[in-house]
């Protein structure tokens, strides 16, 4: 844990260095942020295709609800679907509401008065962090397009709802700080979740803290230029990235939040991240529970050796005859 | 005061304490997860524990007579016997009152002069005969099960002969 | 583990010592932790002659306790030949490998660990014993940062440490209900022990089955003759009991319809009262339907040793049925055969059109829903005979039973039969009663024994599995007086037997077609005074319970 932290910081640092005092603007507005894009790409790509690449052999949902069967009987069509589309209800559900988190959390009667296990916490944790951290995904896109597409702007109002602050206060980002540091402190407090967390699990948690702390501050504290910020942006996005001199209108704490961002996405293909593509994929969760309706076909089943009924007949048949039961050779 | 009273008053320390201790007994991360999770059939360890320990303490205190200890030691030393630790591991929980007495109500047990502690002392351990004697038992009863699941299994075959075969050579 | 003391040593029971580990720093990391093998905590080795028998590799007398297992000089070699093999084949053992997130959400779903407490049960780790080798030799991060990465060195600690994890979860996939990603520890697991049977290294319990199986048909070994005469046996208790003399079709050529059931119920109470329900429910019916000596298992222990396996032992089925020419197969009370059923067999054995899609010859319904496979399990069967009429039932039959219903891991989490065997309880049954939520349909739990690990010799380690189902039971005995459990699986009948005796004493286990079979009215019975168990009918509920 010690030493993802310091890797976090470490990276903060030659940041701060590069830009603040070594002026490599460049290197790290444009460079940095090229080699993560092309990474990112290259890496998810060759990790989902190398899943794709394995065959699903057999047709394995868990099911988690009643059957198809009966006419009289309903079936549970989402949490054990025998449809196409009762599998994508299913796969929304999972992706959209964490379902399967969701099964963790119960209130229960204790005493007279209802408990909350932490399983909860999990779930809302997980959900608003993810939720948050889409919706600021979105909002970013302001930066990248011209002109800003309608939900972008409307995102952002109903985001800035509280109409706080000056600029106003954005809910998401804080809803997610607060979030990554409870999956942070979660690790960290729980002994169990301690003892299966590897430096893996601790490392994109650190950067995502400090790409939230980065943009808050660049927001409110800092208050870097937007138009530069944007025009910088959308150099990048257009493929005519911008001079130095326009670089280095940008605070270094800038250049601090798109570093923390461009080595996240260059992380993540290689890492547990890949979670986000790889639900979509789970043979346990996308598949319809229809095994005995149509035959799931596994590309690579090879014939077995079987002991055949002639060979068990050779065997025993003197003892079936002597016991009356039918034989194929007399 | 008598060292009763005084035990009853410190009781909701010193049953906690005996419980953390004996939570302790578990590797961490399992004592956490005994310890918040609240469901009794997500947890029946827990609950055992949670459920049994401060009754099993109040039963001390009365100087209570083997059948009303029983009801609660006998969950918590039945899970302790098909758990995968010595003996001596399984049962050490009942010792553990002795130090978490002392710690708890120390300095006001000096005061009454040790005599009635020793005393006390002698009912931990007496529960602690006890506790063994249903170890036992458990463990017994465990071996008996084995043995009638054997015969279980092959009940039609007792009846019946020659139906089995071995592989060939 | 910790070094500790000599029980002649001082120290030895200082509290002190015993509360060896800190209540917030675990004192060693997991892969720190080597497993302590000790008789008792193992299940016994296969017999070298069952692996010869199958043609399996490196047979060898071992013993789990040896300090050297007589590994082949290149089994590090092998095993990870056949990782590589099996991430190609197997997509969801590749992205089980690659997308845990150690959220913890299945930490604590494991009856192995609610019961006893070892971390490595829980399902994150059970993966984390196969992720650590993968990481270490199938990908970069790995290969570079090491442990840093979360990767360890393939070591014959690590087989050590396979065997006896691999053979301490029963495959149940209840943690996979609560995973995020629908990782299946069930799925890790089938691929483990994959890999420890090309070393050789696998229990008597399921290879001994499995020998058995492929030779004589079932896995208890029973030779044709013997399958006759124990069935005969039991026509004979049927009618001492009812006064009708059932048939037994046995290898009928022309019959509509195969039977298949779980070897276990032959030879095994309480499952052999069950065996007689089929007998008597098929005989009443007039069913054309046969037994067969050669495809006389339907439980599958392949699917405990590898899938080749499996499907070496499933062919029988198709085979046979073919053979007799029967329009379509049925299946009888079990749990993991349905797995296999339900999700392997069509798949691999393969496509069956030589059959019927399955049509009830008594009502006309036409089961769609396994149109494919040709099989259907006789609890949906006999629920729609029930919703149609066609049984005359009298549930008064069972009042002295107070039942209530465990679903079996394979039929509940891989495949989802939850309210046919309810429906059919409550039809024969006046009083039924479910255990708390939380233990049963998709999250129930397991008898602890399931998977090949209900032999004798660990039973301690199952009575810590059965806890939670125990609990829960006890919890139904106390509120509700229940004295009846019952189960649609043969290796539940087999070993929730000791796990109510130890946690839930006065509860007996019954299999459903056992209560159809008492409450069933049958042409030309006797007046009807004893059950299948042979005890009087009249006596009150809860006396005959304890034994």
């Amino acid at each position: 844990m010690i030493i993802s932290a310091l890797a976090v910081v470490a990276l903060l640092g030659v940041v701060y260095a590069g830009v603040h005092v070594w002026g490599m603007h460049v290197l790290f507005g444009i460079v940095v942020p090229y080699v993560a894009i092309l990474l990112f790409a290259y890496g998810l790509i060759k990790r989902v295709m190398g899943w794709a690449s394995s065959p699903v052999p057999f047709c394995i949902p868990t099911t988690c609800g009643q059957q198809k069967s009966l006419s009289w009987i309903e079936s549970s069509y989402f949490d054990n679907p025998h449809t196409t589309v009762g599998v994508v209800g299913r796969m929304l559900l999972e992706v959209l509401c964490f379902r399967s988190l969701f099964r963790n959390v119960q209130t229960q009667v204790r005493d007279g008065r209802v408990a909350h296990g932490s399983d909860e916490w999990l779930w809302i944790g997980a959900l608003a962090f993810h939720w948050c951290f889409l919706v600021i995904v979105i909002r970013h896109l302001r930066f990248l397009t011209e002109p800003v597409p309608f939900f972008v702007s409307f995102l952002e109002q109903v985001d800035g709802f509280f109409q706080v602050g000056l600029p106003v206060f954005l809910a998401s980002g804080f809803i997610m700080l607060g979030a990554v540091t409870y999956l942070f402190a979660r690790r960290l407090f729980s002994p169990r979740i301690r003892y299966i967390s590897l430096p893996a699990d601790y490392f994109p948690l650190f950067l995502i803290m400090g790409i939230a702390c980065s943009g808050i501050l660049l927001r409110h504290l800092v208050r870097t230029d937007v138009v530069t910020v944007k025009e910088i942006a959308l150099g990048l996005v257009t493929l005519h990235p911008a001079g130095s001199g326009l670089l280095a209108k940008a605070h270094w704490l800038f250049f601090v939040h798109l570093t923390f961002v461009s080595v996240l996405i260059a992380y993540f293909p290689t890492s547990k991240l890949m979670h986000m593509a790889g639900v979509l994929l789970s043979p346990t969760r996308n598949l319809a529970n229809n095994s005995r309706m149509v035959r799931h076909v596994n590309p690579w089943n090879y014939p077995v050796k079987v002991h055949t009924y002639e060979e068990y007949e050779d065997e025993f048949r003197d003892k079936m005859k002597d016991a009356g039961l039918p034989v194929e050779k007399e | 005061m008598t060292l009763e009273s005084l035990l009853l008053e410190k009781r909701a320390d010193i049953v906690r304490g005996w419980i953390d201790r004996t939570l302790a007994l578990f590797p961490a991360s399992t004592g956490v997860f005994l310890r918040t999770t609240e469901d009794r059939f997500d947890n029946p360890v827990g609950e055992a524990i949670f459920s049994h320990m401060g009754p099993l303490f109040d039963a001390l205190l009365e100087n209570a007579p083997r059948e009303a200890v029983e009801p609660h030691l006998d969950p918590i030393v039945q899970i302790r016997s098909i758990q995968d630790c010595s003996a001596s591991e399984a049962l050490s929980f009942v010792f553990l009152l002795k130090d978490v007495l002392r710690q708890e109500a120390g300095d006001a047990l000096h005061d009454s002069r040790g005599e009635p502690l020793r005393e006390f002392d002698g009912r931990i351990d007496r529960l602690a005969l006890l506790a063994f004697d249903r170890f036992i038992g458990f463990k017994q009863k465990v071996y008996e099960i084995r043995i009638k699941e054997i015969k279980n299994s092959v009940s039609t075959l007792l009846k019946m002969s020659n139906l089995t075969c071995d592989d060939p050579k | 583990m910790a070094e500790q003391a000599r029980f002649d040593q001082m120290g030895y029971y200082d509290p002190e010592k015993l509360v060896r580990v800190d209540t917030t720093l675990p004192s060693t990391g997991w892969m720190d932790t080597p497993v302590a093998i000790r008789p008792g905590t193992y299940i016994y080795p296969v017999k070298p002659k069952h692996l010869e028998y199958l043609g399996m590799p490196f047979a060898r007398q071992w013993a789990p306790a040896d300090p050297d297992w007589k590994l082949p000089p290149n089994w590090k070699e092998i095993i990870l030949d056949g990782i590589r093999e099996r991430l190609d084949r197997f997509r969801s053992f590749k992205l089980f490998m690659d997308i845990c997130v150690r959220c913890g959400a299945c930490a604590d779903k494991c009856h192995f660990f609610i019961g006893g407490g070892d971390p490595k049960n829980m399902p994150v780790l059970r993966a984390e014993l196969i992720r650590s080798i993968y990481r270490r030799d199938f990908t970069v991060a790995g290969k570079l940062l090491g442990r840093m990465a979360g990767a360890r060195e393939l070591t014959p600690e690590v087989v050590k440490e396979w065997f006896y994890y691999f053979f301490q979860c029963t495959e149940c996939r209840r943690c996979s209900v609560f995973c995020p990603y629908g990782i299946d520890t069930a799925e890790i697991t089938m691929i483990g022990r994959e890999l420890l049977n090309l070393l050789g290294i696998g229990i008597n319990w399921i290879l001994e089955p499995v020998a058995n199986c492929y030779r004589t048909g079932n896995h208890l070994g029973i030779q044709p003759h013997g399958l006759k005469d124990t069935l005969e046996f039991f026509a004979e208790d049927i009618e001492t009991v009812t006064g009708v003399k059932v048939n037994v079709p046995i290898n009928k050529k022309g019959a509509d319809i195969l039977f298949v059931t779980p070897s276990g119920d032959f030879l095994a109470d309480p499952g052999t009262f069950t065996c007689m329900g089929y007998l008597m429910l098929f005989h009443e019916l007039g069913l054309n339907y046969t037994w067969s000596t050669y495809a006389s298992e339907g439980g599958n222990f392949g699917l405990f040793t590898s899938h080749e396996t499996m499907k070496r032992l499933n062919a029988k089925i198709y085979a046979e049925a073919k053979r007799l020419g029967v329009k379509w197969i049925m299946g009888g009370e079990c749990g993991h055969m349905w797995r296999v059923l339900h999700q392997y067999m069509d798949t691999m054995n393969g496509p069956a059109d030589f059959l019927e899609v399955p049509v009830s010859p008594i009502t006309g319904t036409r089961f769609e829903h396994a149109r494919s496979t040709k099989m259907i399990h006789i609890v949906e069967f006999t629920a729609d005979l029930i919703k149609h009429g066609k049984l005359k039932l009298d549930p008064s039959k069972n009042d002295r039973i107070k039942v209530t219903f465990h679903d079996s891991c394979n039929p509940a989490r891989a495949m989802g039969i939850l309210e046919e065997p309810r429906y059919v309880i409550k039809s024969v049954c006046n009083h039924f009663h479910e255990m708390p939520a939380n233990t049963i349909r998709e999250k129930t739990f397991c008898c602890g024994g399931g998977a090949g690990l209900g032999t004798d010799e660990n039973m301690e380690m199952r009575l810590r599995g059965g806890l939670p189902r125990g609990n829960a039971v006890k919890h139904v005995r106390d509120a509700f007086g229940v004295n009846h459990l019952a189960a649609m699986c043969a290796i539940d009948r087999a070993t929730l037997a000791p796990v109510c005796e130890f946690w839930a004493p006065g509860v007996r286990v019954t299999g459903i077609h056992e209560l159809v079979a008492n409450a069933l009215i049958m042409k030309g019975q006797t007046e009807r005074t004893l059950n299948l168990r042979q005890e009087p009918l009249g006596e009150e509920a809860g006396e005959t319970a304890h034994e």
